[in-house]
């Protein structure tokens, strides 16, 4: 069952993350025609020859995304996708690419995720989402049952996670701090990320004030612009590319609610499942990893990974991190590039920051934050509160 | 608009509807009744400033909700009505770009201290038909008798 | 913007009529037995529609929550910090609620909750909140929620009813003032602008009542927000309130406003009252300002509302 290994990413862009862009703004519809330029550019591909897309919505085109992206670019697809998955759309899209690819219905497919601001239209309407990921409309279950509570926003789903897992199996803030101090260690070596040149010490995650008990200010992404894309393509046209190819070798995608409250059990999260899936189609193991790059927007996420993905025990991740150096000259790098807490979130591109992490170490780009004889990668996409997981599983081809 | 003939106090009727007009204030129009009411307060400029006061952004002026509501009546009145009296409320917030649109009712016609007067139930509202701004207005108008 | 309510759909108003009741209703799943919330028209374990309604304990424990030290939303920054709750009820279902009554040092996961049914009359909306079962662990708290709200006046608050302000003068009304108003406004009528369009020329629109009294403050005399430290002819009672909204404008007029009137304001506390409601305390207090103008003539007379919280 599932991918044969025939499909590789062969090129990818990700723009610099940026706190407040300077320039003009460009609307989603040209950042995306932006980053499909970059990224065929990177992998040598021609953008005739593109024959797939994927994509998360489009702010200017609510209906109909793809194809307006495909006119917009002058191209004709035979697969076209719009994933509506948060966080987890990216690496969502990377799959559904290497399956059209091995089904033999699309050859080139480029999945970008533009994540820079807007331009301001002449008469600015409302924000089209005034409560963010809860939609208030009217027969939402979120309109009627949660934003009234003010349950709404990232931060309070994930701090109630953090409590329940504290409650079952104790918590140790050093180790979940650590996670952040190690990442931000990878990105001190790199340049491009929002973070570069600030060092961190636990100490500095725990004295940051408390937004949701028991989250830290340190331990919770920094939202910024940005924007990243890949190209997939066959195999063997990745092979005649330019990069070295970096097959799909597994993926798992698992969902299962919206709002916490209504998960069977909150602290068996859907990536174990989810990876189970990609480790068994893959047929490789977690030990057999040489790098982890994993959903960072809070630390509490990481080790909920680390955990359900069978790095480690379930309760274990604690003592897993504490144990282990994971940044990028460590015993297992994980987010060596920084990940989104120390490299900065870019919107909807986050979760492309994983997938171009794993494929930047793999095709031996990654310069200073290079990991040693790194060819095989896990890759986790996390959306909504942990409720939408993808996990893949790239290596380099031999 | 304000071109009306004059209104006169037989014209009116109770229950009769003033013509809807719909109203978008912008953030320039804000800037200069800032301006004109010297008023710095940076919830009306400064989004991230009306962010941090717990608003989505920057805040439409009350008092300027309450005189479009005043000169829509004025303007319903014609050049010889007189405004005696005018009360508004600022229920729901508005905010820049959004359309408002001013309704408004005759309530009753009477004699007040012997004037021919007409009170008016006017309101903003905004697209989703949610007042914003209730108002009642008194006016006093001419009568074609008198004249 | 208000912070927004449930809007209960055919589907669910049974649940929300429940909760105008005092009664937690569940749906309950005649085909397999279970009972679920929220209510939906299938059954999520085995997608039937032969459903009906069961009511709960409404009691149930703790499954996880957060105590949120930023607003959620900028509509919830008066309920910082939040105790955002998971509640597993007695029958099985979860719901998302809050946690009410009960110190902060006294949560933990698992602890035994009751219901807490919180009315909006005028929207007919009940939102079910909990508090420990246990009332040991409410702690002082319940006390002051449960009983009328501490009181924001102080001994001197309602001795200051009747107060006056200085009488304070405002600068001349003139054309180009007038105008600017009227550009602000956006209101074009030419009885304020066009000197030929009445006999008796140019009178300012009826709001432009209080501009002239709009006066410019030093940089250095404006506080953080912009406003100014203080303000000639104020008067105000002494409150323990924090927040001054806006709550209303009322105004008799009597003279036209001219260009060349230099009018007078003298401000008087009108009213000073206390109303308690659902979220706390409010001290409405009422402002009359009176107008004359240089004739000693009565120009207008005007009351602000404020409510402070």
């Amino acid at each position: 069952m599932g991918l044969q290994g025939r499909a590789a990413i062969a090129g990818y862009v990700e723009l610099k993350p940026e706190k407040n862009p300077q320039g003009e703004p460009l609307s989603g519809i040209q950042q995306w025609a932006q980053l499909a330029q970059l990224a065929l550019r990177d992998a040598g591909i021609a953008k005739s020859e593109v024959d797939g897309l994927v994509t998360s919505a489009v702010p200017e085109t609510g209906m109909f995304a793809p194809a307006t992206l495909a006119e917009y670019l002058g191209i004709e697809v035979g697969f076209a996708e719009h994933v509506d998955l948060g966080g987890a759309s990216a690496a969502g899209a990377v799959w559904r690419a290497a399956a059209a690819i091995e089904l033999g219905i699309a050859e080139v497919v480029v999945c970008a995720f533009p994540a820079g601001p807007l331009p301001v239209p002449p008469e600015p309407k409302p924000h089209p989402f005034p409560f963010g990921a809860s939609s208030n409309e009217y027969g939402s279950p979120q309109a009627e049952f949660d934003i009234p509570y003010g349950n709404l926003a990232q931060n309070c789903g994930y701090a109630q996670i953090a409590n329940l897992y504290a409650a079952r199996y104790g918590y140790d803030p050093r180790a979940l701090a650590k996670i952040a101090v190690d990442q931000r260690t990878s990105a001190c070596a790199n340049p491009d990320a929002l973070f570069y040149g600030k060092p961190l010490t636990i100490d500095d995650v725990l004295n940051s004030p408390l937004i949701a008990d028991p989250i830290h200010l340190l331990e919770i992404v920094m939202p910024v612009a940005g924007g990243a894309a890949v190209v997939v393509t066959s195999a063997e046209r990745a092979a005649r590319a330019r990069n070295r190819p970096v097959l799909v070798r597994g993926f798992g995608e698992r969902l299962a609610f919206k709002t916490p409250t209504y998960a069977r059990d909150l602290l068996q999260t859907p990536i174990a499942s989810a990876a189970r899936q990609a480790f068994a189609m893959a047929g490789r193991t977690p030990a057999q990893m040489d790098m982890a790059s994993i959903y960072d927007c809070y630390t509490i996420t990481v080790l909920m990974t680390l955990e359900d993905a069978g790095f480690c025990a379930k309760g274990e991740g604690a003592r897993f991190v504490l144990e282990h150096d994971l940044s990028y000259r460590g015993d297992f790098p994980c987010n060596p590039h920084g990940g989104q807490l120390s490299f900065g979130q870019t919107g909807m591109a986050g979760g492309m920051h994983h997938v171009v992490d794993a494929t930047r170490q793999i095709m031996r780009r990654a310069g200073a934050n290079q990991v040693r004889d790194c060819n095989r990668a896990f890759v986790t996409g996390n959306g909504g509160i942990m409720s939408e997981q993808v996990v893949l599983i790239l290596e380099g081809a031999a | 608009m304000n071109t009306e003939a004059q209104r006169y106090f037989e014209d009116v009727e109770e229950g009769m509807e003033l013509a809807p007009v719909t109203r978008t204030v912008t953030t320039t129009q804000m800037f200069l009744y800032s301006a004109v009411t010297r008023n710095a307060h940076r919830i009306h400029y400064e989004e991230k400033f009306a962010q941090s006061e717990g608003l989505p952004k920057v805040l439409v002026q009350g008092p300027l909700q309450g005189a479009q509501l005043s000169a829509y009546v004025t303007d319903w009145m014609g050049p010889q009505g007189f405004l005696r009296k005018f009360s508004y409320s600022n229920r729901g917030m508005a905010l820049p770009g959004q359309p408002l649109t001013l309704r408004g009712k005759v309530r009753r016609k009477y004699l007040l201290d012997g004037q021919s007067a007409v009170d008016l139930e006017v309101w903003e509202e905004s697209a989703e038909g949610q007042t914003l701004v209730p108002a009642q207005a008194t006016v006093l108008l001419p009568s074609r008798a008198a004249s | 913007m208000k912070k927004p309510l449930p809007v209960p759909t055919p589907d669910t108003r049974p649940f929300w009529n429940g909760l105008n009741e005092g009664r937690v209703l569940l749906r309950h799943c005649r085909d397999c037995d279970c009972v679920f919330h929220y209510p939906r028209t299938v059954c999520p374990d085995c997608l039937s529609s032969d459903l009906g309604w069961r009511q709960a304990s409404g009691t149930g424990t703790l499954y996880t929550y957060t105590v949120s030290r930023r607003p959620t939303h900028p509509l919830f920054a008066d309920e910082v910090p939040q105790y955002l709750a998971v509640v597993e009820l007695d029958e099985g279902p979860r719901l998302t609620s809050t946690l009410v009554n009960v110190p902060e040092a006294n949560i933990t996961i698992g602890m035994a909750l009751e219901p807490v049914f919180e009315r909006h009359d005028k929207e007919r909306i009940t939102l079910l909140r909990f508090q420990p079962a246990n009332p040991e662990l409410r702690g002082a708290q319940a006390a002051t929620q449960s009983a009328p709200a501490t009181s924001l006046l102080t001994e001197d608050s309602l001795a200051s009813i009747g107060k006056t302000g200085e009488a304070i003068r405002g600068y001349p009304v003139s054309v180009e003032e007038i105008r600017r108003f009227c550009f602000a406004t956006d209101d074009l009528n030419p009885r304020w602008l066009d000197p030929a369009a009445s006999p008796d020329g140019i009178t300012a629109p009826p709001a432009f009542l209080s501009i002239p009294f709009d006066t410019d403050v030093p940089l250095a005399e404006l506080a953080d927000d912009g406003v100014p430290l203080a303000q000639q002819g104020l008067v105000f009672p002494p409150l323990k309130a924090r927040r001054k909204l806006f709550g209303g404008y009322q105004v008799e007029y009597f003279q036209p406003i001219r260009p060349g009137d230099v009018l007078t304001r003298q401000r008087r506390i009108l009213d000073v009252h206390e109303r308690q409601g659902a979220s706390g305390s409010s001290v409405f207090v009422l402002i009359e300002a009176t107008y004359t103008n240089q004739r000693g003539e009565k120009v207008a007379v005007e009351v602000n509302t404020i409510v402070n919280r």
